[in-house]
């Protein structure tokens, strides 16, 4: 199966193409950058590595792209790529969470619970937590950190990107869990990532829109004030003229 | 070898709270244009929400690129296209990266040329649906976001003559709308009730130090204390006349700076673009001095005068004969615009 694999979430562009019967596999990260910017550089990335390997886009099976959470304007860089390619080459879209990923892409002592951390302002974090075997011990949210820490078990170790989480290491340290700080261009690795393509469902590319995790401020002052609006509804509110 | 008699290209328009895709064949001839607007989801707010509207367009693209190309039966790209366009400025940053990405990767994916559409130039090439414009031309783009005169020397050069020092005058119809306790956008209702008012009070019109530069933000003030002075002390006021007075100041600031123009300009021909381009009254400002100047007139169609992709591929094409295409690590540009004369 040749797979096309990308994470724009966060600081670092992560591009690669895996080919599940041969092995052959290219890679292509940026780092430094702010994740708007991958606007710039996703495509030629793309380009060059098919290029590497002798590709034509329809040769390619299968599109893998980190659903969220992450940088709103990131992940929604990454999901226009993912849903146009998909669509337009009939293949397969598979999305990934981008916690899942960053568990996904790091080793750890067996026994520890593996607990993603993204940095998302005012002490608030996206965290989930994952056992050595992938399986789900916490489910994917936006938290307060304070409130995240009392639903850990003790053997958890937290991971995230180097520089992104200083704020939280008192705390940490305090409640006698762990951590491990990967740099920005090891926080998700891009084969892993093609490869989650071997084990998860595909997805309509159409429907596909990234998780968030959070809605807006404006959404969320809304619906206090409307409490009879339903959840989850949001195209109902565009239509084609 | 397939020779292409036309030339047919897919454009993509996201720049505000419209995500819209089209298929336009040689720059004048459309055969499809599908539009999605979130006015509904923005009136919640009453007014745009930037990360509301990247979601939406989002949620939206593949199906509004779908149907654009169903419709105009293009059911193999690469062979029947002849390049892709999308918009990368001026917009919300977050709202544009929908559209200019969707076009970047369908090209890529195609193997087609990319071109990127500056969205005013967008507005006024959609007056090609009518008829091929004469140069040297007088362009009046007023939209929501923006309120310009512009000189096109000759096809696909955009010089500003003159643009607004504060509010755009769709904007000041949004701002009066909210005054007057309307819902957003105001446009429409604002017309309708000027049908129904007359133009009585006197609002000023703002005179600014160079001639052909708009300001409507003291228009606006006026009227909020117009409105404000008769609320305090209780007394009656036709809303009506409200909104007929304000209409009558805009159109009038804008057919005023548009004649000192063309008196100093002579252009060959006058184009008239944007959303607010579908005011009836501005329309018919604009059609009354055509006639007084002789000068021939181009309204873009009201059906296309607000947001659409359809205007994007008629400035696509302009940039396609020239072969000025776009690499794919071009990023948007919120704040683009054309040069000062
Ligand atoms: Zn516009």
């Amino acid at each position: 199966m040749k797979i096309l694999a990308f994470d724009t979430s966060g600081s670092t562009l992560n591009v690669g193409i895996f080919d599940s019967t041969t092995g052959l596999f290219f890679a292509h990260n940026h780092e430094h950058d702010l994740a708007r910017t991958h606007s710039m550089k996703i495509l030629p990335a793309i380009s060059e590595l098919m290029r590497k390997a002798a590709w034509d886009y329809k040769d390619l099976d299968r599109i893998v792209v980190t659903a969220g959470p992450g940088s709103f304007t990131g992940l929604r860089i990454g999901a226009t790529v993912a849903k146009i390619l998909a669509s337009q080459l009939s293949c397969d879209l598979v999305a990934v969470s981008t916690l899942f990923a960053i568990s996904d892409s790091i080793k750890l002592t067996a026994g520890q619970l593996k607990v993603p951390l993204i940095n998302a302002r005012n002490h608030n974090v996206f965290a989930a937590a994952y056992d050595q075997q992938g399986k789900v011990v916490v489910s994917e949210k936006h938290w307060v950190f304070s409130k995240l820490l009392k639903q850990l078990p003790k053997n958890s170790c937290f991971v995230f990107e180097e520089g992104s989480g200083d704020e939280f290491k008192n705390e940490i340290k305090d409640n006698a869990f762990k951590f491990v700080e990967q740099k920005s261009n090891r926080l998700i690795d891009p084969k892993v990532l093609a490869k989650s393509a071997l084990f998860l469902p595909v997805i309509d590319p159409d429907h596909f829109v990234p998780n968030y995790l959070r809605k807006t401020a404006a959404e969320m002052n809304w619906e206090a004030k409307h409490p009879e609006a339903k959840d989850g509804e949001y195209s109902k509110y565009v239509s084609e003229v | 070898m397939n020779e292409k008699t036309d030339d047919i290209i897919l454009a993509f328009e996201s720049s505000a709270d419209e995500t819209s895709a089209a298929v336009v064949k040689n720059g004048n001839t459309i055969l499809s244009n599908v539009v999605a607007t979130q006015i509904a989801s923005h009136q919640r707010f009453g007014g745009i929400v930037p990360e509301v509207a990247s979601r939406h367009h989002l949620e939206w693209i593949n199906r509004v690129t779908e149907e654009a190309l169903t419709k105009a039966g293009i059911n193999d790209p690469e062979r029947q296209l002849s390049a892709v366009a999308a918009t990368y400025g001026p917009g919300l940053v977050g709202s544009l990266l929908v559209g200019l990405m969707a076009g970047k990767t369908f090209a890529m994916v195609h193997h087609l040329p990319f071109i990127a559409v500056n969205h005013l130039a967008g507005h006024i090439s959609a007056a090609n649906f009518v008829k091929a414009t004469v140069y040297p031309a007088l362009a009046i783009m007023v939209s929501g976001g923006h309120t310009e005169l512009l000189w096109m020397e000759k096809e696909n050069t955009f010089q500003i003559i003159g643009t607004t020092l504060d509010d755009a005058a769709g904007e000041a119809f949004d701002k009066v709308g909210r005054i007057l306790g309307l819902k957003y956008p105001a446009g429409k209702e604002i017309q309708e009730m000027a049908g129904h008012g007359k133009a009585v009070i006197k609002f000023p019109i703002a005179h600014t130090e160079d001639d052909f530069d708009f300001s409507f933000s003291g228009l606006k003030s006026s009227v909020l204390n117009y409105v404000h002075h008769h609320e305090q002390v209780s007394e009656e006021f036709n809303r009506n006349d409200v909104a007929a007075s304000f209409q009558k100041a805009v159109v009038e600031a804008i057919t005023e700076k548009s004649r000192l123009a063309i008196e100093k300009f002579q252009p060959k021909q006058l184009l008239l673009g944007g959303g607010v381009a579908a005011n009836l009254a501005l329309r018919t400002a604009f059609e009354n001095l055509s006639k007084e100047y002789k000068i021939e007139l181009t309204e873009a169609p009201i059906k296309l005068s607000g947001d659409n992709a359809a205007m994007i591929g008629a400035a696509a094409y302009l940039n396609y004969k020239q072969r000025l295409f776009a690499p794919l690590d071009l990023n948007v540009d919120p704040s683009l615009n054309f040069a000062r004369m």
